[in-house]
């Protein structure tokens, strides 16, 4: 089963946060700092979820889902939007830009994992 | 020897027919000529007939009973000037068309008494033998009841002659022969004149018929040719060649005194007519000039309301109508009531008021206390009077005021003064007429006046009305640049607030997420003391995010900008949530927290996230400020639920949703009740340090309420605890449907 996951955040220490939970549960984590090059990993390693920060210096998070939902091999790869964003209208903004959930910033260590893995195909509910 | 001749002619014209000719002295009718022929009109007549009809006459002279003997006895065919009676129409006939057409007169000698028929009683009349004229007569007198003794006579001349030698009174003629032979005579015509005739040539009852036919042809021929020998026969005869000379009896003259007296009595009485009808015209001239006037005055008070022109005409008009030398209409101020002359006419030289030059006061106006004390619409003075008018109506010589108040609806507007140098006074017809006048004229300028002042009104206000809007469009300017200047102040702070809660939150984020990842010992062993200060500042950074997510929500509530989502959802559900959230805070402090609801979701709709949010800052409120006991959250349903805000009325009575939280807790004062939904306030300043918060809870719980549409209340006994209900709308007609979750 593919347990990787692909992480497209600017931020370093939020990355490093990320990285340290899920590599607890056994994901394997790459990552990507800009939008970019978000694109361009995810079509080439095809990861299982890919978790989208939406502030993202140059290509916001909103472009950067639009352009992996253009890509038919990704179309069943879930988006999850993970934003410090709690004004009005973002969670329907990241939704209709082709992500599949939300978790909101700043994360909550004890629950980060579960809430990912919740959007995963395989999971075990 | 003429019957010879006539035989010898006979004789000569076999063919010829011959007339026998009765023939007798009327002329000028017919008379027996110097030779034995007939003579007259009858004669000219017949002749002319006999010469185209081819007839011999043949003249059987005599008197007219012979004639009328003959004719019976068959000795003559024809006898001339005959006036049809019943009793001859028996004996004779005649032709259709008269030759003549005659009267009978009566003729008395000269100075003679009888003039009219009455006079004729008991008189001799003289009357042609066997005529009819006799009988006619002598009819009419029985008629009348006058006997008269007629004596006959076998001609008019013989009878004629009969008056002239006084053997009788009066004669009877016809008017030819009267009219033609009185004078000689010397008799004159009388006022007795009667039946009217038509005068016939006539055969016997069975004599020749042609005979008739043929005069009777050509009589008509005759009178339609004014050359006829008809025509020409009756000038040789006219009755006019010589007039009988007419004697003036002695009653004429008086007679024609009397007519000149009566006449000259006519011609006075006409005389008078003709004066009284001129009296008329001139007054009926003069009331015509008055009303022209009066109308023109009239017509200018509502055409033209000029004051001075029209104040001028009214004097003009008053002046021309009362026959008065001069005047002036003065006008009262209405606030000093002060009067002033506005205009003039006449010989009076301007003259103030008053002795010092000035108005003068209406209270003192002579004109005006005159008018006011008479009580009626006009009031006359004689000079010398007091009090005295003022001196612009005194000129020298004047005789006698009349003044009239110019009065509108009570309100005197001044006064029209005139005055004469004569000494009579104007009928009342044409003072009442000056007073009609003045009336009007009075209206008329207090319509011009109150037209003016309404003038000035409307351009006072439409000045004001333009110094408002400019102060308006001042004031909408400053406006609007406030209003641009607040708009972007307001982008500028919903930015900054974007920017700061990221902000703040991605430090946030490493602060918890890494101190979460040392507690769970995912980093390695911690000891206790370690564990315990990583608790803290666990604790604190989590106080921190709350106070950041709370200042957002109400800087969010504050700006409008907070959109609430409207979808179904099920509230049971968020009420486990939120329960299963808090009941580890519960359990830390010993406390009971319990759930009672109806088993079984139950969708309203609504803003879940915000639902929650409220029901999480409820029950951390209650479980912070209770330390024993326990912390009831009910969820029910109300079937009628009527907010108390009635902003909406289309939500009363509908099924609303109920949130209850209550606690055991410290409870609230009463007079504390009022502050506990304001912005940052903690009850006890010494609480917020024993109980953390943002103070920011309750005040963001009542905005999100409200803007569900819905209210919050709270119930609190101190010591004893508190119960926070929250109501909201269910409104799940639209939604609920489609949801199942």
């Amino acid at each position: 089963m593919n347990k990787r996951i692909l992480l497209i955040e600017d931020n370093a220490q939020n990355r490093y946060l990320a990285r340290f939970l899920l590599d607890a549960r056994g994901w394997q984590v790459i990552e990507a700092e800009d939008g970019p090059s978000g694109l361009l990993l995810a079509d080439r390693a095809e990861p299982a979820i890919i978790l989208l920060d939406i502030q993202l210096p140059g290509m916001d998070g909103y472009a950067v889902a639009r352009g992996l939902r253009e890509n038919p091999r990704l179309a069943h790869v879930p988006i999850i939007a993970v934003t410090s964003y709690a004004m009005p209208g973002d969670r329907e903004q990241c939704l209709a830009a082709g992500c599949t959930g939300y978790i909101e910033k700043p994360i909550d260590p004890e629950r980060f994992a579960d809430d990912v893995e919740r959007y995963h195909p395989g999971h075990r509910s | 020897m003429l019957v010879t001749f006539v035989a010898l002619l006979s004789l000569a014209l076999e063919a010829a027919q011959t007339v026998r000719v009765g023939l007798y002295q009327n002329s000028p009718k017919i008379a027996i000529g110097a030779d034995g022929r007939g003579e007259g009109i009858f004669a000219d007549i017949l002749e002319s007939i006999a010469a185209r009809e081819n007839w011999l006459i043949e003249y059987v002279p005599g008197s007219w009973s012979e004639g009328l003997a003959r004719l019976e006895a068959g000795e003559i065919d024809l006898i001339p000037d005959v006036a049809r009676s019943p009793e001859r129409e028996l004996r004779m006939a005649f032709h259709d068309e008269p030759v003549l057409s005659s009267w009978n007169q009566v003729y008395t000698a000269t100075g003679s008494p009888i003039r009219a028929l009455p006079d004729l009683g008991n008189r001799r009349v003289a009357v042609l033998d066997a005529s009819v004229q006799m009988d006619n007569l002598r009819q009419l007198l029985a008629n009348f009841s006058l006997s008269a003794t007629l004596q006959a006579y076998p001609d008019y001349a013989a009878a004629f002659a009969a008056v002239t030698a006084d053997e009788a009174d009066a004669v009877v003629t016809n008017r030819f022969f009267g009219v033609r032979h009185a004078a000689q005579y010397g008799l004159v015509d009388t006022a007795i004149i009667f039946s009217p005739s038509r005068l016939y040539f006539a055969t016997r009852a069975d004599g020749d018929r042609a005979l008739l036919t043929a005069i009777d042809r050509h009589l008509v021929a005759m009178k339609s040719d004014p050359d006829s020998i008809f025509f020409r026969s009756l000038t040789r005869w006219a009755v006019q060649t010589e007039s009988p000379r007419t004697v003036l009896p002695v009653w004429v003259g008086s007679a024609a005194l009397l007519a000149l007296g009566l006449l000259a009595a006519g011609a006075l009485w006409v005389w008078m007519l003709r004066r009284k009808v001129a009296a008329k015209t001139a007054e009926i001239t003069q009331r015509n000039a008055e009303i022209t006037l009066t109308n023109r005055i009239l017509r200018d008070a509502t055409a033209r309301p000029d004051t001075p022109r029209l104040l001028e005409d009214l004097v003009r008009a008053a002046i021309a109508l009362t026959g008065f030398g001069g005047g002036v209409a003065c006008l009262r101020d209405a606030d000093t009531g002060l009067l002033e002359v506005s205009a003039r006419v006449g010989d009076c030289a301007p003259a103030a008021c008053t002795a010092d030059g000035g108005p003068l006061r209406d209270t003192a106006c002579a004109a005006t206390l005159v008018t006011v004390a008479s009580g009626c619409g006009h009031a006359l003075a004689a000079a010398g009077s007091t009090p005295r008018p003022c001196d612009n109506v005194c000129p020298e010589g004047v005789r006698q005021h009349a003044f009239f108040p110019l009065e509108v609806r009570g309100r005197s507007l001044g006064m029209l003064c005139l005055y004469t140098r004569e000494e009579s006074t104007p009928p009342r017809r044409v003072l009442a007429l000056v007073e009609d006048l003045c009336g009007p004229v009075a209206l008329a300028m207090d319509n011009a006046r109150l037209y003016a002042e309404a003038q000035a009104l409307a351009q006072r206000l439409e000045q004001r009305v333009t110094e408002r809007t400019a102060e308006l469009a001042d004031t909408n300017r400053a406006l609007l640049a406030a209003k641009h200047a607040a708009e972007s102040a307001d982008r500028l702070k919903s930015a900054f607030l974007a920017t700061m809660s990221h902000e703040l939150r991605t430090p946030l984020n490493s602060i918890i997420g890494f101190t979460g990842i040392l507690l769970q010992r995912l980093a390695g062993p911690l000891n206790e003391e370690q564990a315990r200060q990583l608790g803290m500042v666990q604790d604190s950074a989590r106080h921190l995010l709350a106070l950041i997510n709370d200042v957002l929500d109400i800087s969010k509530i504050e700006a409008g900008e907070l959109r609430i989502a409207h979808e179904a959802f099920d509230i049971a559900a968020s009420v486990d949530k939120v329960a299963a959230i808090v009941r580890p805070l519960a359990e830390r402090k010993m406390l009971c927290l319990e759930v009672e609801r109806m088993p079984g979701p139950l969708v309203m709709t609504g803003d879940m996230r915000r639902v929650e949010q409220i029901a999480l800052n409820l029950l951390t409120n209650a479980i912070k400020f209770t330390e024993r006991g326990r912390v009831t959250l009910t969820l029910e349903l109300e079937a009628q639920y009527a907010a108390c805000d009635a902003a909406d009325p289309t939500r009363e009575g509908r099924p609303a949703v109920r949130l209850c939280v209550a606690d055991t807790g410290m409870g609230i004062r009463h007079e504390d009740l009022d502050l506990l939904f304001q912005p940052f306030r903690q009850i006890d300043s010494t609480l917020s340090r024993q109980h953390e918060g943002t103070g920011l809870g309750l005040t963001i719980c009542k905005r999100l309420v409200a803007l569900m549409g819905g209210e919050i209340a709270v119930d609190s006994e101190p010591g004893q605890g508190s119960c926070f209900t929250v109501t909201l709308p269910r409104e799940t007609a639209a939604a609920s449907a489609g949801t199942g979750t």
